[in-house]
């Protein structure tokens, strides 16, 4: 803590160990050490971010502070509220200081509240359990909380499905207040919302902290976020702290090789380099889409068609048009909901086009019936946002791999096969090959996992790749790894590569020119330096403001 | 009005269901070899005059189409017809039966839900310790136990000391009313500990299974930062939207238990309406099967409408 902020802690973790019993042999107990010593402190009104990826440890030592860790974790250290251990007697010394004192806005704010319940019935319960004010002052208190956030209070007789992402996210922060806590520990608050939301809710939580003098420690995956909104942050690695300081202590001169590697592996929006190189045009890209349209849903019920209404279908894509040359990254962002997934659904004959053509290497491809598609699969290939999701299970890297070639009938014998399967996994940087290939999914890291899906996709040999948000599921660490390989798949391979992502610094950084997409329209298109530097459109405008910078001096007045 | 919209598509949605279970059980009957009349016919010397004779007396001269009409005519009359076997109407035959089965399934499904929710939640709750262990177990153990043999074990081993057939000691005098009630309860005592059995192992896996499910959920680990007490939120979170899945699949297993109790009352002759169907399909009596069929169906739909109706009342997200 710098001198002329010397107030004394509100909030401490001090020497805090965390282990996990993962089940016991009759021999002896196994173990995990998730947390291993670590301590933190922040003053009223001060923002801590604890930073680290996933595994480090970070939400085990939130959880640990508020005594909600399962059964099978032993805690040891202390947890100080104004100098008093809270942690001494267990349940007995934690319970009474859950909410009054210590507040918890969780991640996964779409599912933080009781579907069947009332957002203010949910807000006032915190109220009555803990007796904070008078049974009629509570309706008055939850209305004065949603104001508080930015909701009208006309809003707390709604249910939680009935509020967007950005609302549901402000109203777990009202929760959150409802007691008058004195610190407020944030897992992940932003992680699901788009970019534009994320930042009026990182000023929320800004504006609330100065105004209640309430200490925030921020945890996140994401130093931007971070650099952005707090003073101070805290480094995590492996149930470690590795480095702590002021935050443009950390981002001007890192001490830890980790916290290097972090910043390093998070692009910055403002400082990608320009234009990297030019592509001539070629007379028949790759992907040639014109004037798309795709309607949402088609949900035209039967009752509307008798009476012939006409169907009051929105449009989820409308009138866009793109065009991929081989050897280009053309990045496609927007928010979601913006029509980009219905986009690629449509180039990939997933849902039917309400008009336009879409060309393949300058085959025409809208209304091909699924058996003339087969071929033309070959071509186009697909990588998707959760790799986690998108392999089997139950499939051996190898098997996973071989199944397209089966399907296409390529290589001969499995002793080609087999040579192609490794060339696939070597050119993903997975050597060497044979140490993989019995694997299942699970015995591989997110970042192995992707680019598995990436072999599986290459062994073959498309001119077209489709990447869905590639990286928003990995680890900052291994993003630029799984960029940094599409990227010399283009180079080397001269595959076209369209890639889809809400992040506007990976698109700024990676891709070659990027198109702005805003409710089914295209808004802005061109060369990715250009639309990062220079942008016409105003929601590109929007999005930038709302992009944060690792670089905590390009701060934003919020 | 998005309330009415949804109170209305499923009514109608039940109503048709209801028309198209009686239009299969009509052709169904008539699909099946033979016919009422071959087996009574089955005398020595029967002329095919007499045949004739039955043919038309039982209106099976008919074609199948003005039959099909006759039936739908008549039974908005409330007419189901007579039966083949004992010549009373199909309704009054029902309507015993009905009046015979309706509590024996009831307090055995009531029983089973109320035992498997409670052993569900136990076992949630416990997850992982003993309690967990043993009643996921048993409840596996039971549940794999096919409902005839499970009533076979009970007669065995029961026999000796609680009545095993009937519903009602046939050789009683009763001096009061209360006399006659406890026979019938303690004639009830087998039958529904045999279906409260087979049923509640069923629904002590779906309430364990759900439960785990929302107890998981980050409502839950909010609910508890927030310093709800345990129990609250086992009831108001994690039982409340547990109930959600287990309200369709419960609605779901309606239908086997009618098939349950057909097994069970043929095993503990019991005179209800699983027992009567049996019955029925041996005599080919086709009215009769057409009429228990259709009420099995209405039952079931009705139950299924009922579901739907709490799915409603439950779920704030449902709007169509």
């Amino acid at each position: 803590m710098s001198p002329e902020d010397a107030r004394s802690p509100v909030f401490e973790i001090k020497d805090l160990h965390v282990w996990f019993d993962t089940g016991s042999t009759r021999r002896h107990t196994r173990e995990v050490h998730t947390v291993k010593g670590i301590s933190l402190a922040v003053a009223p009104g001060e923002r801590l971010g604890l930073v680290g990826e996933s595994g480090c440890g970070k939400t085990t030592t939130i959880l640990a502070s508020l005594g909600l860790l399962p059964p099978s974790a032993s805690v040891s250290g202390q947890i100080l509220l104004e100098g008093k251990d809270i942690l001494a007697a267990g349940e007995k010394t934690v319970g009474p200081h859950r909410w009054n004192d210590i507040a918890m806005v969780f991640q996964g704010a779409m599912n933080a509240f009781n579907p069947v319940k009332t957002i203010g019935w949910q807000i006032a319960e915190a109220l009555r359990v803990h007796r904070t004010v008078e049974p009629r002052e509570r309706r008055d208190r939850v209305a004065e909380l949603l104001e508080l956030v930015g909701i009208s209070a006309a809003n707390a007789d709604r249910f939680p499905h009935e509020f967007s992402g950005g609302m549901k996210q402000r109203a777990v922060i009202a929760m959150a207040l409802a007691c008058n806590p004195k610190v407020l520990l944030a897992d992940e608050p932003t992680t699901a919302l788009d970019v534009v939301v994320q930042d009026q809710i990182l000023s929320l939580l800004t504006k609330l902290t100065e105004e209640l003098d309430l200490a925030l420690i921020l945890v996140t995956h994401d130093l931007a976020v971070v650099a952005q909104t707090c003073e101070r942050a805290a480094v995590m690695l492996d149930g470690l702290i590795v480095e702590q300081g002021p935050m443009t202590e950390l981002y001007r001169n890192p001490q830890h090789q980790y916290t290097r590697q972090l910043f390093e592996s998070t692009p910055d929006v403002f400082s990608a380099p320009v234009a990297s190189h030019e592509i001539a045009p070629v007379v028949a890209p790759l992907l040639d889409v014109t004037d798309l349209k795709v309607s949402y849903g088609g949900r035209r019920s039967w009752l509307s068609s008798l009476r012939n209404k006409p169907s009051n279908d929105t449009l989820a894509v409308d009138g866009i048009s793109l065009r991929v040359q081989p050897a280009e990254m053309l990045a496609l962002v927007g928010q979601s909901g913006c029509g980009k997934t219905s986009t690629v659904q449509a180039i990939l004959g997933m849902v039917p086009t309400g008009g336009g053509s879409i060309k393949v290497a300058g085959t025409e491809v809208t209304g091909l019936s699924r058996a003339q598609w087969r071929p033309l699969r070959r071509r186009v290939q697909m990588i998707y946002q959760d790799p986690y999701e998108s392999l089997d299970i139950r499939f051996r890297v190898r098997h996973t791999l071989e199944e397209p070639l089966r399907i296409h009938g390529i290589g001969k014998s499995a002793k080609e096969r087999t040579r192609i399967i490794t060339e696939a996994l070597e050119r993903v940087g997975m050597t060497p090959p044979e140490r993989y290939l019995g694997r299942y999914p699970h015995e591989l890291s997110g970042g192995q996992r992707q680019r598995v899906a990436i072999a599986a996709s290459l062994v073959l040999d498309p001119t077209l790749l489709l990447a869905d948000e590639p990286v928003s599921m990995l680890d900052v660490s291994v993003r630029s790894g799984v960029l940094e390989l599409l990227d010399t798949l283009r180079r080397d391979l001269g595959m076209g590569i369209l890639m889809i992502t809400h992040d506007l610094s990976t698109a700024a950084n990676y891709a070659d020119r990027i198109a702005v997409m805003h409710q089914g329209h295209i808004v802005e298109e061109g060369p990715a330096w250009d639309v990062v530097n220079t942008p016409t459109h105003d929601y590109t405008r929007t999005l930038l403001a709302a992009v944060p910078s690792p670089d905590p001096e390009v701060r934003k007045v919020s | 009005m998005r309330k009415s919209g949804y109170l209305w598509k499923r009514s109608v949605f039940a109503l048709v269901t209801i028309y198209v279970a009686i239009t299969l059980n009509f052709v169904l009957f008539r699909v099946l070899p033979g016919s009422a009349v071959s087996r009574i016919s089955k005398v020595p010397n029967a002329s095919p005059a007499l045949k004739h004779a039955l043919e038309v007396q039982f209106g099976l001269d008919k074609s199948m189409w003005q039959q099909y009409v006759l039936y739908l005519q008549q039974l908005l009359h409330g007419n189901m017809g007579i039966s083949y076997q004992n010549m009373q109407p199909v309704s009054d035959n029902l309507k015993s039966a009905l009046l015979a089965t309706l509590p024996m399934v009831t307090i055995g499904t009531v029983l089973a839900l109320v035992i498997g929710i409670a052993v569900g939640v136990l076992s949630a709750v416990r997850r992982g310790t003993v309690t967990d262990h043993a009643t996921t177990n048993v409840a596996v153990l039971f549940y794999a136990f096919p409902t005839q043999f499970l009533g076979m074990m009970m007669l065995i081993f029961a026999a000796s000391f609680l009545p095993s057939a009937g519903m009602t000691d046939p050789f009683a005098i009763y001096t009061s009313w209360a006399d006659e009630a406890g026979d019938v309860i303690r004639h009830m005592i087998l039958p529904v500990l045999t279906l409260v059995l087979t049923l509640f192992a069923e629904n002590t896996l779906i309430v364990r299974s759900a439960m785990l499910e929302t107890l998981g959920e980050d409502y839950v680990l909010t609910a508890r930062a927030k310093g709800v007490p345990r129990r609250k939120i086992v009831r108001s979170y994690a039982l409340r939207n547990a109930m959600l899945p287990t309200i369709t699949l419960v609605a779901l297993s309606l239908g086997s238990i009618v098939t349950g109790a057909i097994l069970i009352e043929v095993i503990f002759s019991w005179p209800g309406i699983g027992r009567a169907l049996y019955q029925a399909v041996l005599a080919r009596d086709y009215p009769m099967l057409q009429g228990g069929f259709l009420v099995i169906t209405v039952v079931v739909v009705v139950f299924n409408f009922i579901a739907d109706l709490l799915y409603f009342r439950f779920d704030p997200r449902i709007t169509t």
